[in-house]
């Protein structure tokens, strides 16, 4: 009998886990904290075929080999790179240029720091030690034997020129090795150190893009400037103290340690960049996704926040595969910048990027006080969404950055409607729901007369705030499309642009000819009947969305009643004789005696800002009865009669679809004449009670 | 008569206070309904549950209005710390003995001055005694930071009780320091009174947070402004009540009556 307790005991707790980890399997929930069991690394850097979706061979343009060693006292690398440029278009250059991005933080006079004065995001350079740079130290055409070549900066030091001994012509290729050392800067601006801590981005001569029309796009960097580089493979070694924990780009290869260092091998394949971290304090955080290894650095400190990251991820990934096609990495890694070194954070390179923290906030205050949905997880869902944005749209986010970075967010936005239901809260305030839509407006709202967004990110002048438009008007503006083409054709636009141009670079004139292609190029309303002969034209509103910086604003100027004309007065008959008309019994009535067939309703509606696009206006009218318009708003100011009926009030988009009108207070009105139920829409008596009650509170908390 | 005999024995004292007071922040805040009612003229938020972002919306174009609602505040402020200044002598007469309005106020009228000069040491002192537990908690985490500042409050207000009630049953000096300073030797020496002024000044200081907690929560609710109405009576009761208990411990014994 004694033998027997126990082994029910065990039988008994063998079975619990067993359903544990059934239960968990079922819902695909990661326990608690870390897996015990790390993850295998993928053996191949994109997922299987039937998986990854298309991958075009003729988009393999530069291929990298780099060896690269880190001095983390110094925190400096020394580097050897071998790039192989395959000439996929019909030109014949010979001269490579190179963007040499970490000379941005040279010294003050590079094209960035002239404009950023060593600030970005809230994050100031450290001039003390701070500097950071790239010194190419030799390059030279591989054969044998090697032939040195020539190469200068150019006047920015962020780019660079290589000359040619010949030239390479369509379908060629050409091999350059390079030498190079990277001092990286202490992190002010995504990329460099911070104590044991190194974000290594941009940190490797990058060579630029040879467009098949314009001719090679190699940009000067500057303040809001990204990159822009063609597909490739990548293979890099990396010789790092034996105990950094180290994440990249790409699955690791193998690992050796000796002599108090070790080297870690990453190949990361179709990617248009490579970054990676290193950080001795790093733990590891693994999860999975339908076969891709997702990978978070991160120190202890905020390793209770992973499930949160992860569960984020994992919503990106699940909207962006079914809208925009298959992920075809087989992993992601995500860095949690250490504390200090925030202004690392909300950066994406291919298959890795930086995020944010999640703000903690005790339970009960979530509950009551203060809840958001924003912090940490906004940040991993937008840097995931880069990696379709342009990770895999690779669009030139010099000259158009409101392709990655506002079709981004636009991206961004559907991960919450998918995950939380359309238009979810981001903020709730004792109980007050801010909701993304709200958000969107407050933040665009400032600026959006300052600058259109269809331009090369070194054209927004700082002080305007114009640059952030690129993402917020952006998703407003695709969000009002979305909304006033109905969601099944804009969202079919939208993945067949996807499909089309994965692994490519796309315009912007692309993705405006995919939804004109799509939606057709006049769209009758979602919810407007077909005889109102009200249409979209697609392509004005995009032209005035993107490449002017018009305002989209509405406002009813007036709703009243007043009586129709009499028929009393002097009119001529048949033959043509003044004839006198006597007053009816109820033209000397007022206008509450009137009997509605005597009353005319009247409503002007007044387009208060540049950009003309249709809107709809619902009236109420006092015996209940509604109806829905659409006005085409062509005119300024448009007058709306309606004869025999008394308006109760008018709305003008009623369905909230103009996400890209940030003003809606004087959207709606009663009528002048009609009394109107104030306590429920009366602002002034909503702001008065909120502020005599806090007066109260005030009042009370000095005395007695 | 112990302390909340006291204060059930004035309640006409009590409700008036309380009706001033609304009176004066309804006063307050009269300025911004008017500002917000020309602002919107007939327009309206139909139908609306998301009040926060119709306010702000309004907001960005009627700058104005942010301004009132601040400015309302601050006039509130300065209007609750002077009327609470000046009601604090006739208010401890009051809850001292039953006497008609006009005997109170003959009474109180002089230790006003007194009462305002030693609240002004008091502040002082009040200043020196939060920066020290400032800095004293600050290694301790967030939680225990607020409890130490909300029980440094708390002790506070009950010495500069136990200050106004020497001032004006003990006729202390009125103007020096050392009243003030003896407000909170007083308040350590009495435990049991400390305890129950504190814990009706902490009650009251949650009070003031669930009605700003209400100001938010009820935003567009028609019952808001009773509720924070009816929870300011509350928070004046607590108050009367911490001042009744200082009266109480500091009220000189009265005289057997002779035969």
């Amino acid at each position: 009998m004694a033998g027997r307790v126990p082994r029910f005991r065990h039988l008994c707790v063998a079975a619990v886990r067993a359903l544990r980890i059934t239960f968990l399997g079922i819902l695909g929930c990661d326990a608690a904290g870390p897996p015990s069991m790390p993850l295998a690394e993928p053996t191949s850097a994109l997922r299987p075929p039937h998986l990854r979706g298309h991958v075009p061979e003729d988009a393999r343009v530069t291929d990298y080999v780099i060896e690269a060693s880190l001095e983390p006292e110094h925190h400096r690398i020394t580097g050897h790179a071998t790039i192989t440029w395959h000439n996929r278009t019909k030109r014949t250059v010979s001269v490579l240029p190179f963007h040499l991005y970490m000379n941005a933080f040279r010294a003050e006079d590079s094209a960035w720091m002239k404009t950023a004065r060593g600030q970005h995001r809230g994050h100031t350079l450290d001039r003390s030690v701070g500097w950071g740079y790239i010194d190419v130290q030799s390059v030279s055409l591989r054969q044998d034997p090697p032939v040195p070549l020539h190469f200068e900066e150019a006047a920015d030091p962020s780019v660079m020129r290589v000359e040619l001994p010949g030239s390479i012509g369509p379908d060629e290729s050409i091999t350059l090795d390079m030498t190079f050392v990277t001092q990286l800067p202490k992190v002010f601006a995504r990329t460099g150190y911070h104590d044991d801590f190194h974000m290594v981005g941009q940190w490797y001569p990058k060579l630029a893009v040879l467009d098949p029309a314009d001719g090679w796009n190699a940009h000067v960097f500057t303040l809001y400037d990204e990159f822009y580089a063609d597909f490739g493979n990548y293979d890099v070694k990396l010789d790092v103290p034996d105990d950094t924990v180290v994440g990249a780009s790409g699955i690791l290869v193998d690992e050796h340690a000796s002599d108090g260092r070790k080297r870690v091998h990453y190949r990361a394949e179709m990617v248009h960049d490579f970054a990676w971290a290193a950080d001795p304090n790093f733990v590891r955080h693994v999860g999975e996704y339908q076969g891709i290894r997702i990978l978070q650095l991160l120190r202890p400190e905020h390793a209770p926040h992973a499930p949160t990251h992860l569960s984020a991820q994992i919503d990106a990934l699940r909207t962006m595969e079914a809208r925009f096609g298959p992920y075809p990495w087989s992993t992601i890694t995500i860095v949690h910048p250490p504390s200090g070194a925030e202004a690392a954070g909300g950066m994406e390179y291919p298959t890795l990027y930086t995020t944010s923290e999640i703000v903690t906030i005790p339970e009960w205050i979530r509950q009551y006080v203060f809840d958001e949905r924003f912090s940490g997880q906004f940040t991993t869902i937008h840097e995931f969404g880069h990696q379709y944005f342009q990770g895999l749209l690779a669009s030139n986010e010099h000259a158009q950055p409101w392709l990655d970075e506002g079709m981004n967010t636009f991206s961004n936005l559907l991960v919450y409607f998918d995950a939380y239901g359309h238009d979810p809260w981001l903020v709730r305030i004792a109980g007050h729901e801010f909701h993304v839509s709200d958000m969107l407006r407050a933040s665009f709202r400032k600026a959006v007369t300052f600058e259109a967004v269809d331009q090369a990110a070194s054209e927004f002048e700082p002080s305007t705030g114009g640059y952030w438009l690129v993402y917020q008007k952006t998703a407003a503006i695709m969000t009002t499309l979305r909304n006033l083409v109905g969601y099944e054709g804009f969202d079919r636009a939208l993945h067949s642009y996807a499909d089309k141009y994965r692994f490519r670079h796309p315009r912007g004139e692309d993705l405006e000819a995919e939804l004109r292609a799509t939606l057709g190029d006049r769209v009758v309303l979602a919810g407007a009947s077909e005889h109102t002969g009200v249409a979209l034209d697609v392509q004005e509103f995009l032209h005035q969305a993107l490449r002017e910086s018009s305002e989209m604003d509405f406002r009813i100027h007036n709703v009243w009643n007043r009586r129709l004309p009499i028929r009393a007065g002097w009119h001529r008959d048949e033959s043509g004789t003044l004839v006198m008309a006597e007053l009816d019994e109820t033209d000397t009535h007022s206008l509450e005696l009137l009997p509605d067939a005597a009353v005319e309703g009247t409503v002007v509606v007044h387009r208060s800002g540049e950009f003309v696009v249709p809107v709809e206006l619902l009236v109420e009218f006092v015996d209940g009865s509604r109806e829905l318009l659409v006005w085409d708003a062509r005119e300024r100011t448009h007058t709306f009669s309606f004869e025999g009926r008394r308006v109760r009030f008018a709305t003008l988009d009623p369905s909230d679809k103009l996400q890209l009108e940030a003003r809606r207070w004087d959207n709606t009105a009663y009528a002048r004449d009609v009394s109107w139920p104030k306590h429920v829409s009366d602002v002034p008596n909503v702001f008065g009670n909120a502020v005599e009650a806090v007066a109260l509170a005030l009042f009370g908390s000095v005395g007695p | 008569m112990n302390a909340l005999r006291r204060l059930v024995g004035a309640p006409g004292w009590v409700l008036s206070l309380w009706l001033l007071e609304l009176a004066l922040v309804a006063w307050n805040a009269a300025a911004p309904r008017a500002i917000a009612n020309t602002a919107m003229g007939r327009h309206a938020a139909l139908g609306t549950d998301r009040w926060l972002s119709v306010l702000i919306d309004v907001g960005f174009d009627h700058p104005e209005l942010v301004v009132a609602a601040l400015g309302t505040l601050a006039q509130t402020g300065i209007v609750a710390l002077l009327g609470w200044v000046l009601l604090a002598s006739p208010t401890i007469v009051r809850l001292s003995k039953r006497d008609t309005f006009t005997h109170v106020m003959a009474i109180a009228l002089p230790h006003v001055p007194g009462l305002v000069v030693t609240s002004l040491w008091h502040v002082l002192l009040r200043a020196v005694l939060l920066a020290i537990v400032v800095m004293a908690a600050l290694p301790l985490p967030p939680w225990a930071q607020v409890c130490s500042l909300a029980i440094a409050l708390a002790f506070s207000n009950v010495a500069l009780d136990l200050a106004r009630v020497r001032v004006v049953l003990r006729e202390a000096p009125r103007f020096h320091i050392r009243t003030a300073w003896l407000g909170f030797r007083d308040a350590l020496t009495h435990a049991k009174l400390l305890t129950a002024g504190m814990a009706l000044s902490l009650a009251q200081g949650c009070f003031v947070a669930a009605m700003v907690w209400i100001a938010l929560a009820g935003l567009g609710s028609s019952w808001l402004l009773l509720v924070a109405r009816g929870m300011a009576l509350v928070v004046v009761v607590l108050g009367l009540w911490r001042i009744a208990l200082a009266v109480e411990v500091t009220e000189p014994p009265r005289e057997p009556p002779t035969s």
